[in-house]
């Protein structure tokens, strides 16, 4: 790898140890994967919520912020395992608490911003075309990559720490546009008619390819495909899979047309997507009518979700025990509390939650309350991830995919 | 006893031998194995109770997910990890992990190492030249 003369300087320690050790690291990851050089990020993302990061991560949060580390990336944040405001209401320990907010004080001095969500774009962190960042998380890597055509990899969660410390990434894999050329078609045949559709979509198409070097481009879209819309294939694409970009002809940017997304690249395979395909993915969630909780929040619920399920609810009332919960992100609720919809849900029974997720929470809170339950949503990403968290804690909860209509028939019923 | 070779692409790490544990199953480091024990966790995955502590593993490519860059050096911290991590076809995460626990880490063989090696065999891994030496039926 080709280091500038400052790189080298500052790998040989002329910054301290904290740069060091993050150089070092950048020098060997870029070099497992062929990396000729280093690359500057603009902005970077972080997972940091106490309990995923393992006490390994917390050791190296502390250990880095103890050296004096800074960010010098424009760095955000993921959500949380719970609502730093509303924590109590989610049965969280508040030994837990105090355990995040140390972590939250350290990275809040280190530079960081408290988004607490994937949806950093609609929080004003948005990336540009082209511009390199080091993201972790898979739908906001994804969707950075097809959105926005930024480039980032799927970074790990202490990579992205580490990389937005160095304010570097090693410039491969995705960084560079021979690897984001699509080289699988994907010929949408199947009528998208609910959102939950969207991410069904996702899902079959990610569990079918599942390489990291696969890059489907997705043709047959409608163009009135909204970012709502294409998040939920972000989120659902690279669930267990490692897919980390798509193309959306006509759509994203990086593919106004076919041959553009390919540049050169021949299609590996067509894979059509019909209406049955979409179908087995509900089957694979399928389940009983019969709910203890809906939970709504991969991706985190625009205010455009928010309205839809105030609409669908139409002043009925959630069922006395059905937990109806919905996890958004600080903006909308805001907009959400401003445009009246959040009374409106709440009247309803439902409850609503920012700067966590449904997935974050199933691996702690939830495995007790929800065990032996059933639980609806509308994203696949929350059955995958809700159920294997769920289930490495030998809780038993069964989690279902349904439209929002759905959900809201079986929680009011 | 014979003794096969498969050539990958340069890895990470230092040179070491050990025995192989194969996973026919994409693994999620966190959620199919323990952290805290290292033992495979997940009913129907092909390492469900077994440990992978000291062994080499020898593996598809990985589940998605961030975790694998915080899970692996967790393990190796709690004396359960691997050795060493073989992969078909590795991603960030992992390696990212691999580097960080200090273990090493190869991919990209000119063969399937899943075809090719089979648990119990004795592995002599090079990763400077990408090299693994298979020892079979030990």
């Amino acid at each position: 790898m080709q280091l500038t003369s400052e790189e080298q300087r500052r790998l040989d320690g002329s910054n301290g140890e904290a740069d060091r050790f993050a150089m070092e690291f950048l020098v060997k990851v870029g070099e497992f994967f062929d990396a000729e050089s280093l690359v500057d990020v603009g902005y970077a993302h972080l997972i940091y919520e106490w309990a995923m990061i393992l006490p390994w991560g917390v050791a190296l949060i502390e250990d880095m912020y103890r050296k004096g580390a800074r960010f010098r990336a424009y760095t955000t944040t993921n959500c949380l395992g719970f609502d730093p405001q509303r924590w109590a209401d989610l049965g969280v320990e508040e030994q837990e608490v105090e355990h995040q907010r140390r972590l939250t004080d350290m990275v809040y001095k280190m530079g960081a911003i408290g988004t607490h969500t994937q949806a950093i774009a609609l929080m004003g962190s948005v990336p540009r075309f082209g511009q390199h960042v080091a993201y972790t998380e898979s739908e906001t890597v994804t969707f950075a990559n097809s959105y926005f055509g930024a480039r980032t990899n799927l970074e790990g969660y202490a990579g992205a720490f580490i990389e937005a410390i160095a304010g570097k990434t090693p410039k491969y894999g995705l960084h560079l546009w021979e690897n984001r050329r699509a080289n699988v078609i994907v010929d949408v045949q199947a009528p998208l008619t609910h959102l939950s559709d969207w991410s069904a979509l996702g899902y079959f198409v990610g569990q079918t390819l599942r390489r990291y070097d696969v890059i489907p481009a997705f043709v047959n879209l409608p163009l009135s495909a909204t970012e709502t819309q294409l998040k939920h294939i972000a989120a659902a694409l690279p669930t267990f899979g490692t897919i980390a970009m798509f193309h959306a002809v006509g759509i994203t940017p990086e593919a106004p047309t076919l041959q553009q997304a390919f540049d050169g690249r021949k299609p590996k395979e067509t894979l059509v997507v019909q209406q049955k395909d979409l179908h087995g993915v509900y089957e694979e969630f399928g389940g009983s009518e019969t709910i203890d909780a809906v939970w709504i929040g991969n991706p985190p619920m625009s205010v455009q979700e928010l309205r839809m399920f105030a609409e669908l609810l139409g002043g009925r009332k959630i069922r006395k025990g059905v937990d109806f919960l919905l996890f958004t992100f600080d903006g909308a609720k805001v907009m959400a509390d401003n445009m009246g919809i959040t009374p409106s849900l709440e009247d309803a029974g439902c409850h609503i939650y920012t700067s966590a997720c449904p997935i974050m929470i199933a691996g702690n809170t939830f495995a007790d309350r929800y065990d032996g339950k059933t639980v609806m949503t509308t994203d696949t990403k929350t059955c995958c991830y809700g159920t294997s968290l769920m289930g490495s804690q030998n809780t038993n909860t069964k989690i279902v995919l349904g439209s929002a209509a759905d959900c809201v028939r079986a929680a009011v019923g | 006893m014979s003794t096969l070779m498969i050539r990958g692409h340069k890895g990470f790490g230092p040179s070491v031998e050990g025995e192989a544990l194969v996973s026919t199953d994409p693994v999620h480091f966190f959620t199919d194995i323990s952290v805290r024990t290292g033992v495979g966790i997940r009913k129907g995955h092909s390492l469900f109770n077994k440990s992978v502590k000291g062994k080499i593993l020898v593996l598809p490519t990985p589940k998605g997910g961030c975790a694998h860059a915080v899970a692996i050096p967790e393990m190796v911290a709690n004396k359960v990890g691997p050795k060493a991590l073989v992969f078909t076809l590795a991603n960030p995460v992992v390696v990212q992990g691999a580097v960080l626990a200090g273990i090493p880490v190869v991919d990209r063989f000119d063969q399937d190492p899943l075809r090719v090696i089979e648990t119990g065999d004795w592995l002599r891994i090079d990763p400077g030249r990408g090299v693994v030496e298979i020892v079979k039926g030990t």
